[in-house]
């Protein structure tokens, strides 16, 4: 690929507590990610898919390794202006939505954070207009605007941290496991809504997920984790039709499929 | 109380308030769970399901109210008439009615566990306040709990807090404290979603060997069609509040009947190779809150009759295992044949599917 990266991460170490107690969580993870490519990271539960995610927004300091982000090196202190940036290009869906959403506030002002904290309007009906049309696009009826977390469905909840995150037109979206709580339809309707916000916007997005059909649909290239260890990247194509290490292939002879001998050929578009 | 069911639900209603007005968002849910048999829940997002599981086991909402409805659990002899769940708290269930008859599995794993205890002291402490184990006992059952659950470091997580877990790891425990107690029916919400596909087959895999071995009751709840396909005897399927089609495996899967189901069934994503656009059912459920006319799903089907926009359809029975809502199965018309791409997937795979069903 000739592009220059969005982002480059080179040997990524990333560990959680000290001593006896030293957790290695991620170790040697290097991997780019193009203006506008969906790179995803599939793999073992456990492996540190979603401590990579939380490195690069820099939740947590890099124990090791290097962060390039638009060509800026993002490993190391941060001033809080490069803070406030940085978290306007980058934003993240996490993985436990109902732990990561604030209780005590209405939905709708979940998903305005980023525009209070970014003065991103200039009166309260533009706020309130702008926060509207994301619920609608992410399928969000306009009375969840005053509801709180504790008041939907987990995959109502879901859809609030997925708006929460677009609201902002990030250069680089870590989508942690950003579907897995919704329906099939709705998530076929999410992917749709993201691919095609992605090329409206130029969206590049690193994409952690365990469905791998999914994971198949929506990415261009794909790294598979093994015990902290990024084993095998390679192009979709590549993973799903040749892969190379043992364990992507028992992780793809593992996938449970609807109509077991199912070749392909399903169609486009609505039912 | 039928004779082989250790669980029914009859018309069920739940009702939640929405801005001081009460929504009914469970209208008249009928279920039955025969023993040793795995039930998959299935249905659109927000439709009910989590809140027709945790009823079970009278772990509502607070605001929540059950406006009418039976949830019998069958008495462990079989020889008396069921114990109503829904007149009793979740106090009661737990501690008189049925100590450990059931185990329940939650969707949101981390407001689950108690987050200031380690994994080991939750799952230990089920055991001696149940079983009266001595501790060292009851940790050693507690070890191979969690590594029966596929977890690789059983010591190292037994002395570990919930935060310091993946998703994954978290979700593992969670099912490891729901079996711990033995239970004759295990609820799972979402088990699976946040595990990887060889940790899930193992889980899946545990479920059909509990299944076997001391016939353990499942309703397993999940979006995972693969999944469903896997490990369920029986699917209902759920949309707004109600159940709009049950039947056996093969009736759903290869006979599906109600448009949603259709739409549910086409909107699976193929491994094989990458769609341009995934298919979707279009429109957006149902706001209960502003009030409902007629079938809740005809709007979004292009199959609605006009009587579906005045009142909704009552179910038909196509077979003594397979019913559906749908007017379309009424006698009166014709139902339409399957969607060309649903059709085409199931195709030529059913025959050589529903004879393998048949031969076990
Ligand atoms: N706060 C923490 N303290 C200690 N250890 C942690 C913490 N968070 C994660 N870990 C450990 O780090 C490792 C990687 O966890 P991580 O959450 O990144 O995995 P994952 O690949 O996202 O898994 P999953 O697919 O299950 O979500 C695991 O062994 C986990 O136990
Ligand atoms: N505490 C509450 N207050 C008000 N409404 C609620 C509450 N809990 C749930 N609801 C509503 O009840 C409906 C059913 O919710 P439920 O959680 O049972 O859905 P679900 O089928 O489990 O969905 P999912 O697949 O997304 O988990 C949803 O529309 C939701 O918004
Ligand atoms: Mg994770
Ligand atoms: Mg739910």
């Amino acid at each position: 690929m000739t592009e220059t990266p969005l982002l480059t991460v080179s040997n990524l170490k990333q560990y959680y507590g000290t001593g006896k107690k030293r957790v290695r969580a991620v170790e040697d993870v290097s991997f780019t990610i193009c203006p506008e490519e969906t790179f995803a990271l599939v793999g073992e539960s456990g492996s540190g898919k979603t401590t990579v995610g939380r490195t690069i927004i820099r939740i947590l300091p890099p124990k090791g390794g290097k962060i390039l982000f638009g060509g800026k090196d993002i490993s190391g202190k941060l001033s809080g202006e490069e803070r406030k940036e940085l978290s306007r290009k980058l934003q993240m869906i996490f993985q436990d939505p109902m732990s990561s959403l604030n209780p005590s506030e209405k939905a709708g002002d979940i998903i305005a954070r980023g525009l209070d904290i970014h003065r991103l309007y200039s009166s309260r009906t533009e706020r309130r207009e702008k926060v509207l049309s994301i619920m609608k696009e992410v399928g969000l009826p306009e009375e969840a605007f005053d509801r709180y977390p504790s008041q939907f469905s987990g995959g109502q909840r879901q859809r609030i941290a997925i708006a929460r995150a677009l609201i902002m037109n990030p250069e680089l979206l870590i989508a942690d496991e950003p579907v897995s709580a919704l329906d099939v339809s709705v998530r076929a309707q999410i992917i749709n809504l993201l691919k095609e916000l992605q090329r409206k916007r130029h969206i590049a997005m690193l994409f952690i997920a365990h469905d791998l059909a999914l994971v198949r649909q929506i990415s261009d290239r794909v790294g598979v984790m093994h015990e902290g260890k990024l084993i095998e990247t390679g192009t979709a194509e590549k993973i799903f039709g040749h892969p190379s290490q043992p364990y992507t292939k028992k992780l793809l002879d593992s996938v449970p499929v609807l109509y077991p001998e199912d070749t392909g050929s399903s169609g486009t578009g609505e039912v | 109380m039928e004779d082989n069911n250790i669980l029914e639900v009859h018309n069920l209603k739940i009702s939640l308030p929405v801005r001081e007005k009460r929504v009914m968002f469970i209208r008249g849910v009928d279920l039955s769970l025969p023993k040793g048999k795995i039930l998959a829940l299935v249905g659109e997002s927000g439709s009910g399901k989590t809140l027709t599981a945790r009823s079970l086991m009278s772990l509502l909402p607070k605001a929540a109210r059950i406006e009418s409805g039976e949830i019998l659990l069958k008495s462990k002899t079989g020889d008396e008439p069921g114990t109503d769940l829904a007149k009793l708290s979740h106090a009661r269930i737990v501690n008189t009615v049925n100590a450990r008859r059931i185990g329940m599995v939650f969707q949101d794993p981390l407001t689950t566990l108690n987050p200031t205890m380690t994994v080991g002291k939750q799952l230990a402490e089920g055991y001696k306040v149940h079983e009266h184990r001595f501790a060292g006992e009851a940790k050693k059952r507690a070890l191979e709990l969690l590594a029966s659950v596929g977890l690789p470091e059983p010591e190292r997580c037994f002395k570990q807090y919930p935060h310091e877990l993946s998703g994954g790891m978290r979700q593992r425990v969670i099912i490891a404290i729901a079996l711990s107690l033995n239970p004759d029916i295990l609820i799972c919400d979402e088990p699976t979603t946040s595990l990887d596909v060889t940790i899930q087959a193992r889980i899946l895999e545990l479920l059909k060997k509990l299944q076997a071995e001391r016939q353990l009751s499942v309703l397993y709840i999940t979006h995972d069609l693969g999944v469903v396909a896997e490990i369920a005897d029986i699917i209902y399927v759920m949309y707004a509040g109600r159940i709009v089609e049950e039947g056996s495996r093969s009736d759903i899967l290869y006979h599906p009947a109600h448009p949603y189901t259709w739409g549910l069934l086409s909107s699976v994503p193929d491994m094989s190779f990458k769609e341009e656009r995934l298919i979707s059912i279009p429109g957006t459920p149902p706001d209960l809150s502003s009030g409902l006319r007629g079938d809740p799903f005809a709007p979004r089907n292009a199959w609605a009759l006009p009587e579906d926009f005045e009142e909704e359809p009552p179910m038909f029975r196509l077979s003594s295992t397979h019913a559906v809502r749908s007017r379309l199965y009424d006698g009166a018309h014709t139902p339409p044949p399957l969607p060309e791409n649903l059709a085409r997937r199931i195709g030529n795979r059913s025959s050589a599917a529903e004879k393998e069903e048949r031969h076990d």
